[in-house]
């Protein structure tokens, strides 16, 4: 079918996605022992009356159903409650997302980048000794727990070496502006971003090393060949490109693991993104502003993987007609 | 090399089993050292913040990180299997059912639905174990269907069904164990992706707080970064190694089990 009709599928098949996605919420908020009013008046003896008083102003007396299309109303409009601390938790969300947004691209980029310089590499000296190794290393990669790594590197190259900062997006001593302020932010994310594409990088190398091996066993890389085009064309030029697709998929399905990663480096980084707001919520216990994150997050997910069947459909055609 | 991963494993499984008498102390107990004691001799792996042995912590959070990594890998592989094997071979309405359950719960990024159920259910090994498994079970079943849809329309399943067997009897003595290879496969790596879940949860301070976690030792750990770096190495490092091992274990697996993948 053509793309704009594969575009109009997808789209509606992803509408259920987002609405389990609310549904989903609004079941934990509801089975969750004690009732929502007593978790938002807390610990405290409160008057009976207060409290049905409460109940009929948010609407708790009415039947699920209607709750249930309250709900999902609000949050199509936005409203997403107030946090413990009183202000709109969508303003809460929003104001951090950029930040978790830059450093969950650079992690993305850094693991791309170096997964598949190294899986093509990998992949030119199959089953020789540099490959062997390299597989290890990307088990290992894939291993380490990304909190941890975050840990030692600042131990190692914040604390110890000191030449890369410990925390944060900027510096707390100085305010930037312009080139400079631009330079002392990516000095901040080098670490973190470091951090959050190890485990990713692992995954991206073997892929591609599979990838480009079975791309490589195709007619039109032995017809390139015997053309007497040089190896290094026939890698980059016509074997990447193809063997980059399942890459494509498969790194779209890994942005709920990157964004869970990312949550953990920033909490090690003190990076001001949804990480750090996720690790204090927890320890207020501020359940509105949880809530949000969670419908926020995987509504994004499941748009990311919208998005990614989308570029994929553009670069592979022969999806559509799946 | 998967040689080398099932010695680490098994290394820690004694180290797990033995901890009562390996470990030198009571890791809860607060105070048996300086506070923030560097390693010396009576305290190889010094104290955290509360003066308590992080040796004995190590020791004891191998307990914790390898139950629930097993516990909860396993309850995930029972559920994906049992899941997968009716709908790959009943096919039809039941498929359909259950494939849109499993979609929603793989939609979902499972770390965030995680913190938010043992937010709200409480953190004891039991629930982050329960959490854990009922967060895993898609994959396996997925690749579980995926056997089983094949091998349906093979023959001997139909020389089963002709003889007159039952059908729950083909799906479990029959077809199940020619599909099960992947789900071995997957399930080995889980235990992995479960032990670093659990650390993961742990270490955003939902984890048992009677028991000893390496991720929760870590979490300790980040406050006192600058003055402690054991604080954070050792416990960090003992979940590297055996969710690096039981990685290479399962990779092993892989590569015998599923010996069509090596001809290339």
């Amino acid at each position: 079918m053509t793309f704009k009709k594969y575009v109009a599928r997808r789209t509606l098949e992803t509408i259920p996605g987002v609405l389990a996605v609310i549904v989903l919420a609004f079941v934990i908020i509801h089975i969750i022992p004690g009732d929502p009013i007593s978790k938002f008046v807390g610990p405290f003896e409160t008057d009976i009356q207060y409290v049905n008083m409460m109940r009929e102003r948010f609407g708790l007396n009415e039947p699920l159903h209607i709750q249930l299309w309250k709900y999902m109303a609000n949050l199509l409009q936005g409203e997403f409650g107030r946090s413990v601390h009183g202000r709109p938790v969508l303003d809460i969300i929003a104001e951090r997302i950029p930040a978790t947004l830059m450093l969950t691209v650079s992690g993305l980029v850094f693991a791309l980048v170096v997964g598949i310089f190294l899986g093509v590499a990998a992949s030119r000296k199959p089953y020789s000794v540099l490959d062997s190794f390299s597989m290890s290393v990307s088990i290992v990669g894939y291993s380490v727990p990304v909190f941890w790594l975050a840990q030692m590197l600042v131990l190692v190259f914040a604390l110890e070496l000191g030449i890369l900062p410990a925390g944060g997006m900027t510096s707390v001593r100085e305010e930037y502006t312009g080139l400079a302020y631009i330079s002392d932010v990516a000095m901040h994310l080098v670490l973190p971003a470091l951090a959050l594409g190890v485990n990713q990088l692992a995954l991206i190398g073997r892929l591609v090393r599979s990838s480009m091996l079975e791309v490589f066993r195709e007619d039109y890389i032995m017809t390139a060949r015997s053309k007497g085009i040089k190896e290094k064309v026939v890698v980059y030029k016509h074997a990447l490109r193809n063997a980059l697709l399942p890459v494509v998929t498969a790194t779209g399905m890994q942005v709920g693991y990157l964004l869970t990663g990312a949550v953990l480096t920033e909490t090690v980084f003190s990076w001001p993104g949804l990480g750090r707001l996720l690790y204090e919520s927890l320890n207020f216990r501020d359940y509105p502003v949880l809530m949000g994150m969670f419908v926020i997050i995987s509504i994004s997910v499941v748009l990311a993987n919208f998005f990614t069947d989308i570029v994929y459909s553009l670069l592979d055609p022969r999806v559509r007609y799946g | 090399m998967a040689v080398v991963g099932l010695a680490v494993t098994v290394f820690f499984v004694m180290v797990a089993f033995l901890a009562d008498f390996l470990a030198p102390f009571d890791p809860l107990k607060v105070g048996v050292a300086k506070v923030l004691q560097n390693p010396i001799l009576g305290f190889p792996m010094g104290s955290d913040h509360l003066g308590r042995d992080i040796l004995s912590g190590v020791i004891y959070g191998a307990r914790v990180s390898l139950l629930i990594g097993f516990a909860a890998a396993g309850m995930s592989a029972l559920l994906g299997i049992l899941i997968g094997a009716i709908s790959g071979y009943l096919g039809g309405n039941v498929d359909a059912v259950l494939m849109r359950i499993t979609e929603i719960f793989q939609i979902v990024p499972s770390f965030f639905l995680a913190i938010l159920l043992v937010v709200f259910f409480g953190a004891s090994v039991w629930n982050v174990t329960f959490v854990i498994g009922m967060l895993s079970w898609p994959r396996s079943a997925r690749l579980l269907r995926a056997e089983f849809l094949s091998m349906r329309t093979k023959e001997f399943v139909q020389a089963a069904r002709s003889v007159g067997e039952k059908n729950l009897f083909i799906i479990f003595s029959e077809v199940l164990p020619n599909a099960i290879p992947p789900v071995v496969v997957n399930t080995s790596l889980e235990v992995g992706a479960a032990i670093i879940t659990e650390a993961a949860l742990a270490f955003f301070g939902l984890s048992d707080p009677s028991a000893v976690s390496w991720g929760m030792m870590l979490r300790n750990a980040q406050t006192y970064l600058r003055q402690s770096w054991w604080t954070a190495a050792f416990p960090g490092i003992c979940i590297f190694l055996l969710v690096a091992a039981l990685n290479l274990v399962g990779d092993g697996l892989n590569d015998a089990l599923n010996p069509r993948l090596k001809e290339r």
